[in-house]
């Protein structure tokens, strides 16, 4: 008896920590909330979508959802998120494959003290971040995977933007002049602003490209959407 | 003396001399039986019976002849007859045997033969059917003889037999015998039947039947003769290197059949000594068996091991090669079945036969591992070098060789593979290769069959035959780059050949024909990338044979770059290679429009000369006599410097004449013509030569950068004779000449040579004034020169800028005067140039100087010597004379005393501009670079300003002491931005370069620096060092800092960061100008600027140099006020520190206040003043978007200026909608990643490479209330790069929109918007 007693015993302190230690991965994993394992837990986080091996979670749909509120007012519908989550992690991947530089720290920290200035206060910000539920870590997250992102996009399609001075002209006759006259402004040289011209015709060379090449990235990606707003 | 003893003594007496008698009647009797023949007789029938009792045999004998004193016999006619028949050959018979006994020991009687000489003896053994022998048995009856009987014992110190025969049943061998110590002893046995058994030992015997060619050898031998077998029980004979030990055994004599054993060791070297075979191998070989002899056919069996076996031959030589094998004998012919063998650093195995009759040999081998290298070492001879092939690889043969004795009719067939080794010696090439090779020694060649050889850059294909005599051998060379051929085809060449260097491309394809000794390469040859030597081209493409006698080239094109060469060269050789002074060539080429360069690469030559050269070539004649004939032009010539259109003409050149014909040189509107033959044996020419329009622009030799010369020149001459001393006369005419800017005029001149001395005439035709003499050269000799131009009123302008480096000529110089020439050309040291000039002005510096009385000057031996010089102009009289020399240490004595207008130092110091006049009393003694001088300069109320320094000097009153190697300055003082100053201190200049030790003192001087700035301080400065490192050190008390008007402050203080702030200095010595001062504020000191003042309290030290001042300490801006964008500012506080040692860029720590719209708005500046950062705030608070319009708009006050800037705001107009449509490019992007319209983040903050552009600055658009919306855009590198925009809505379609764009300036519109339908 006492011999049971003690295999028993040991059984138990053998098997508890590592059952635990399962529920915990079975946890991190789980997607549906019916998994719920007993009435104690809560669900931390959830799968919004899949995109070929990753994941996207809920709480990054969250953190976009409120950073578009804290910017622009109000957040776009989940499907906009998602699609842009998505792309997020397409140039995303691109830029680390290509071993694109971080911001620096010191670049991070600027941008995000740009942001933080075009609050009417460090307390208007305070206030309007609570009303989106976001914290200033998440905040600062995002603002530096802004500043990453779009740097890598003019990286990754600048090289290609190649503007010769036919399009220069071009942009300058039909579209500036016209547009300039139509507001009764003087129409400077075309040498004065060719600069400038030809650096709107590579962004906008830039933004063709980064769009085609998202686009036909996605049709080519294994995307699923695992659940409509209810990890959220 | 006793009687008894008495009678003893004469017993003695008396019997010694009957026995004296006794002796004598004996000796007498004895010479009496010898002089009557009777000893010679017993003797001889004592001889006789001894043989034949002995022998068995009958004895005869023609002759015999005892010499007894000498103890010899001669034995004539000796025939020993055994049991042969009576009518064939006896047993032995000897011609002659002469014999010297000598005696052994007389009371033993035994003696030896000192010499045995037998002459034409002859010995015949026959042996029947039954085994019956003609040797008879001894004499000697049984009954008497003891079980062992000494038949012979013969000890012969000498043993020669000559020119005698044994016949063993009619089959001969020759006897020639020789040697020493031979012992011979031969015993009866009685027991069993009887038997003799015998000994033979022989030292240095010589044994002259094998082939006649004696050799030493020692012989040991015993054997046993039975009546009816014979053993021999040991022969060991031992050569030099070699020895044999047999034993052998013949059973029955009826039946005869040997067998025996043996073992032995074989030196080659003997077999080549004794055969006199000198192509026998060295080598060693051990080796045992048995065998047997029977019905005349031998049987052995064995096994022999072969090491150290060295090959000599020509064609093959190569050592420590091993064999071995077990071998066997029958039916006459020897099988190794398990051949081994080791040469060459691999193995092999196989088989090998070879028939005894004839040593007629066969092996079949298959030979793994050898290493090619060594190969090549084996085969490489001076006739055919393939070691210097550098080749290795490993070889694996499989042959069958088959020859008959000793090499001969060899033959060798079979493939061999080639693979390149793991690891190769150090310029050593791997090699691969298949060859299939029938080698025959008869036919002396070698044939081989499709077969091929690739080295890492190379590959040959080869069919055909290489032969001694002849060879056929098709031959396909592909090289990527000849050069691993290069150590090859050098030795080719033969050994007294200079090796060169090949290289290029090669593709050949043709034949070796011919002797492998001398082969004849015939075919087409392609090379890319050629080049020999020095020479170089891309291309050469043609047909090649290459011979012992001939190197032969047809139809060849030569090709480098744009140029190329056909032709056809032959060259005849010695029949070895050599081309000899002798030996014939000829070359027949064209080619058109080559660039020499080209041209001279190829050829290997460097000659000054290029351009673009067309024309037929022919050459021929020998080495030693070459001739050539060219029709040929160059265009775009350029020799030695100069330019011609065109060189053209016919040359005909051999080795006593060098004719130039119908030459024609075209250099733009001028022409050279003529014609030049030349004799170089006899150094004598024949030219007539003409040119016309030839610019002397293009004559380089008279060209001056600071100088330049044109005009133009015509001429004409001609002559002959030695070519340095020639009769020759012409005319020449300078037309137009210009020295610089100056026209001189025309100048025309006639030279005429009567071959001793050459006579120039010059006539001029100048402008102003006029230039004529006459120069006579002489043309032998030291070549003596004399002569005299005579100048009158000659402009002497360009000379003295160029000359005299003095730039600052202001009028008009002339110079009338007499130059006198003498002296030798061949010794310039002796050339004398005397001139007198009577009158020379210039005006320097606006300086007018003239002289008083004539100028006279003379040059001699490197020296300028100036005799007599008066200047005299405004403020200067001065007298100069001494002399100056150019060679040596370039000595100077020279004094100068008078009156100097100080304009003149311009002139020494170009940076110096300096007004007044001085006093000089100066001598100057020494070298150039190491003047002395002496004497006093005094100044009175001179000014002087040196280069870009801030601050000159007036009043300058005071001496300048020359003390040998040092200026001081003696009770200087001089007035400075409006405060005294005193100088003193020194200059020092004999040692080395100019070293300063100057000080300044001064109350208060007003310092202008920079521009813009201007200082009040007072203080002590200390200038020391030299022209190439000096510092400014000192103290400074600095009392006020004045800004000029429209000076930016804020600017000043943003361009601080760059490394140079200071205005690039013209003058050296200012750049090279170190900073240490300290500079401390005066009490109350303070700052002022235009509506601003600031009170300071400063401690700084300014380090650095002029270029890179570096300010280290602190200033404190105690209080202050200023304007700044139109706002009224009081300064509450500031710091500026100056920390950085390495650039100017303070830390700045500075807050203003101000009162705009009853807002108190303070800015802080803060931060490096290269990454100034500005902060708002406002009393009561407002956001920074509101204090920035507040500061941007200003108050209502200030918008009549704001509309004053409509043109402005106009050109913002474009910017702007180029901003917005980089912006919504930008946008566009984040929007979709992000999902925000407003563009939130600048993604071009500082660090990328689109920071300039527009689009980088564009960052806030707040729409601050319903109707008010500000766009600040900032860069925030640049602090004062920003634009802000302010859009108020008044009505749906009114708006207004403020603007203070990028470059500072304000604007505004009014916009109205009315739509149409």
């Amino acid at each position: 008896m006492l011999r049971n007693f003690l295999i028993s015993g040991l059984l138990a302190a053998l098997l508890g920590p590592g059952a635990a230690r399962l529920r915990a991965q079975t946890h991190s994993f789980s997607t549906l909330p019916v998994l719920h394992l007993s009435g104690g837990e809560q669900t931390v986080d959830g799968v919004a979508a899949r995109i070929e091996d990753d994941i996207l979670t809920e709480s990054e749909v969250r953190e976009l959802a409120g950073y578009q509120q804290l910017v622009d007012g109000k957040a776009k519908p989940r499907a906009d998120l998602l699609r842009e989550l998505e792309d997020q992690w397409i140039v995303r991947g691109e830029a680390k494959t290509a071993k694109f530089p971080e911001p620096s720290a010191e670049d991070q920290q600027r941008a995000y003290t740009e942001f933080v200035k075009q609050f009417a206060s460090p307390e208007d910000f305070q206030r309007k971040c609570a009303a989106a539920g976001l914290t200033e870590t998440s905040v600062r997250r995002t603002v530096t995977e802004q500043l990453y992102l779009s740097r890598f996009i003019d990286y990754r399609f600048r090289p290609a933007a190649q503007v010769d001075d036919a399009q220069v002209q071009t942009f300058y006759q039909n579209e500036f002049a016209p547009q300039l006259k139509a507001r009764g402004q003087p129409v400077p040289s075309l040498d004065e602003v060719q600069d400038t011209i030809r650096e709107v015709l590579v962004q906008r060379a830039i933004s063709a490209r980064a769009e085609k090449w998202l686009d036909d990235t996605r049709a080519h990606l294994k995307i699923d959407i695992v659940a409509a707003g209810s990890g959220s | 003396m006793s009687l008894r003893w008495m009678r003893g003594v004469r017993w003695v007496r008396h019997t010694l001399y009957l026995l004296l008698l006794v002796a004598l009647m004996a000796a007498g009797f004895v010479a009496f039986l010898i002089q009557t023949g009777a000893v010679e007789r017993w003797a001889r029938h004592e001889l006789i019976h001894q043989v034949e009792l002995r022998t068995g045999t009958r004895v005869e004998l023609h002759g015999f002849h005892l010499h007894l004193w000498h103890l010899r016999v001669e034995l004539d006619g000796l025939t020993l007859h055994g049991l042969e028949p009576s009518d064939v050959a006896p047993l032995f018979y000897a011609k002659r045997v002469d014999a010297e006994i000598r005696i052994v020991s007389f009371f033993q009687k035994k003696i030896a033969l000192e010499e045995f000489v037998v002459e034409e003896p002859e010995v015949a053994v026959r042996i029947d059917k039954e085994g019956r022998s003609n040797v008879p048995q001894p004499k000697i009856s049984s009954g008497s003889r003891p079980w062992r009987e000494t038949l012979f014992d013969l000890q012969i110190a000498r043993l020669e037999l000559r020119d005698g025969s044994a016949y063993v049943n009619n089959r001969r061998v020759p006897l020639a015998l020789l040697g020493r110590n031979f012992q011979f002893q031969l015993h009866y046995d009685a027991a069993d039947g009887g038997a003799y058994a015998g000994s033979v030992s022989w030292e240095q015997g010589e044994l002259a039947s094998w082939h006649d060619t004696p050799f030493r050898f020692d012989l040991v031998t015993k054997f046993t003769l039975h009546h009816d077998a014979f053993e021999i029980d040991q022969l060991i004979c031992k050569l030099p290197h070699s020895e044999l030990d047999v034993r052998a055994q013949l059973t029955h004599f009826e039946q005869p059949q040997w067998s025996f054993q043996y073992r032995g060791r074989l030196s080659l070297d003997d077999v080549r000594t004794i055969a006199r075979q000198p192509g026998v191998p060295s080598g060693i070989a051990d080796f045992s068996g048995q065998g047997e002899y029977a019905a005349g056919e031998w049987k052995a069996s064995g096994h022999y091991a072969g090491r150290e076996v060295q090959m000599r031959d020509v064609w093959y030589h190569a050592a420590k090669m091993e064999s071995w094998g077990d071998y066997e004998i029958a039916n006459g012919v020897l099988v190794v079945p398990n051949l081994g063998i080791r040469a060459l650093g691999g193995s092999g195995e196989g088989r090998l036969e070879m028939k005894l009759a004839n040593l007629e040999f066969h092996t079949e081998t298959r030979l793994h591992g050898l290493r090619l290298s060594a190969a090549l070492a084996a085969v490489d001879n001076i006739d055919f070098p393939v070691d210097t092939l550098h080749w290795d690889g490993l070889i694996s043969v499989d042959s069958v060789n088959t020859w008959t004795s000793n090499f001969k009719h060899f033959r060798t067939r079979g493939t061999s593979q080639w693979d390149p080794p793991e690891t190769s010696a150090p310029g050593m090439l791997p090699v691969s290769a298949h060859l299939i090779f029938d080698y025959s020694m008869d036919r002396r060649n070698i044939d081989l069959t499709q077969s091929q050889i690739a080295t890492p850059k190379s590959t040959i294909d080869f069919d055909g035959t290489l032969g001694a005599v002849d060879s056929a051998l098709e031959l396909k060379l592909q090289a990527a780059n000849l050069t691993e051929w290069d150590d090859f085809i050098d030795d080719l060449r033969g050994p007294d050949s200079t090796p060169s260097l090949f290289g290029g491309a090669v593709t050949f394809r043709g034949r070796i024909m011919g002797p492998l000794g001398g082969p004849t390469f015939a075919g087409h040859i392609h090379v890319a990338g050629a080049h020999y030597d020095r020479a170089e081209w891309d291309e050469m493409d043609g047909g090649l044979e290459y011979s012992p006698e001939l190197f032969e080239l047809t139809s060849t094109l030569l090709r480098r770059g744009n140029t190329s060469i056909t032709m056809n060269l032959n060259l005849w050789f010695d029949g070895n290679w050599g081309f000899v002074p002798g030996s014939q060539w000829s070359i027949d080429a064209r080619t058109e429009r080559a660039a020499t360069a080209d041209l001279q690469t190829v050829l290997g030559t460097n000659y000054p000369v290029s351009g673009l050269l067309s024309g037929d070539f022919k050459g021929g004649g020998t080495r030693a006599a070459p001739t050539l004939d060219a029709n040929f032009s160059l265009d775009e010539a350029r020799i030695k410097g100069a330019d011609f259109n065109r060189l053209s003409g016919v040359l005909h050149a051999e080795p006593d004449e060098w004719k130039l014909s119908q030459a024609e040189l075209i250099s733009g509107t001028g022409r050279v013509a003529g014609e030049v033959d030349y004799h170089p044996r006899e150094q004598s020419i024949d030219f007539q030569i003409t040119g016309a329009g030839i610019s002397l622009e293009n004559i380089g030799a008279i060209q001056n950068p600071k100088l330049p010369v044109t005009g133009r020149l015509d001429f004409e001459l001609r002559g002959n004779g030695p070519v340095h001393a020639p009769v020759a006369q012409g005319d020449f005419r300078v037309t137009n000449i210009k020295f610089g800017s100056e026209m001189q005029g025309n100048l025309t001149g006639r030279v005429v040579s009567d071959g001793q001395r050459a006579r120039f005439t010059l006539t001029s035709g100048m402008l102003h004034g006029g230039l004529h003499g006459d120069v006579s050269v002489g043309l032998t000799g030291d070549e003596p020169l004399s002569g005299e131009i005579i100048a009158q009123q000659i402009d002497m302008d360009p000379f003295i800028v160029s000359g005299l480096h003095l730039k600052q000529l202001t009028g008009h110089s002339s110079v009338d005067g007499e130059f006198h020439f003498s002296g030798s050309l061949m010794k310039p040291d002796t050339i004398e140039v005397t001139a007198e000039i009577s009158q020379i002005s210039f005006n320097y510096e606006f300086v007018q100087l003239q002289n008083d009385g004539p100028v006279k000057l003379s040059y001699r031996r490197n020296e300028v010597r100036i005799d007599q010089a008066h200047l005299h102009g405004p403020n200067t009289d001065l007298q100069l004379n001494g002399s100056a020399r150019f060679d040596r240490d370039r000595p100077l004595h020279f004094t100068m005393a008078g009156n100097v207008d100080l304009r003149i130092a311009k002139g020494i110091l170009p940076d110096l501009v300096a007004q007044g006049r001085a006093d000089v009393n100066v001598s100057v003694e020494g070298t150039i670079s190491k003047p002395r001088i002496t004497g006093r300069v005094s100044v009175r109320d001179a000014s002087a300003t040196y280069a870009d320094f801030p601050a000159g000097l007036s009043h300058v009153n005071g001496d300048i002491v020359f003390d040998r190697s040092r200026l001081l300055f003696d009770h200087v003082t001089a007035e400075s931005g409006g405060g005294q100053l005193t100088l003193d201190g020194s200059i020092s200049y004999g040692e080395g370069p100019l070293r300063y030790e100057i000080n300044a003192v001064t109350p208060q001087v007003r310092i202008r620096y920079p521009a813009g700035m201007s200082w009040l301080a007072g203080g002590k400065l200390q200038l020391s060092g030299t022209s190439s490192a000096s510092i400014l050190s000192g103290q400074v008390e600095v009392k006020r800092v004045l800004f000029a008007e429209g000076v930016d402050i804020a600017s000043l203080f943003a361009s601080a960061s760059d490394t140079v702030t200071g205005p690039a200095p013209s003058s050296p010595f200012l750049r090279n100008l170190s900073f240490d001062i300290a500079v401390r504020t005066s009490p109350g000191a303070r700052i002022e600027w235009t509506s601003a003042h600031v009170d300071i309290d400063g401690d700084l030290r300014l380090r650095g140099n002029w270029e890179r001042p570096i300010l280290l300490g602190h200033i404190h801006l105690l209080g202050g006020e200023m304007a700044f964008r139109g706002n009224n500012y009081q300064l509450t506080r500031g710091d500026i520190n100056f920390a950085s040692p390495f650039r100017l860029d303070p830390e700045l720590n500075i807050e203003a206040t101000t009162l705009i719209n009853q807002y108190q708005v303070t800015i802080n500046f803060s931060g490096h003043a290269s990454r100034l950062s500005l902060n708002y705030r406002s009393d009561p608070p407002l956001p920074d978007s509101d204090i920035i319009a507040l500061l941007a708009i200003g108050s209502t006050g200030e918008e009549s200026a704001l509309r004053s800037s409509n043109s402005s705001s106009q050109n913002y107009g474009a910017t702007a909608l180029l901003s917005e449509a980089i912006s919504s490019g930008l946008g566009g992007r984040i929007e979709r990643l992000f999902g925000i319209t407003h563009f939130r983040v600048d993604p071009f903050l500082s660090g990328t490479a689109t920071e300039s552009n527009a689009a980088a600055r564009i960052t806030i658009q707040q729409q601050v209330t319903r109707d008010l919306n500000v766009t600040y855009s900032s860069n925030t590198s640049a602090s004062q790069y920003q634009l802000i925009q302010v859009e108020y809505a008044v009505r749906r379609d009114l708006s207004v929109v403020f603007l203070r764009d990028i470059n500072g300036t304000y604007g505004f519109d009014i916009k109205f918007v009315k739509h149409f339908k």
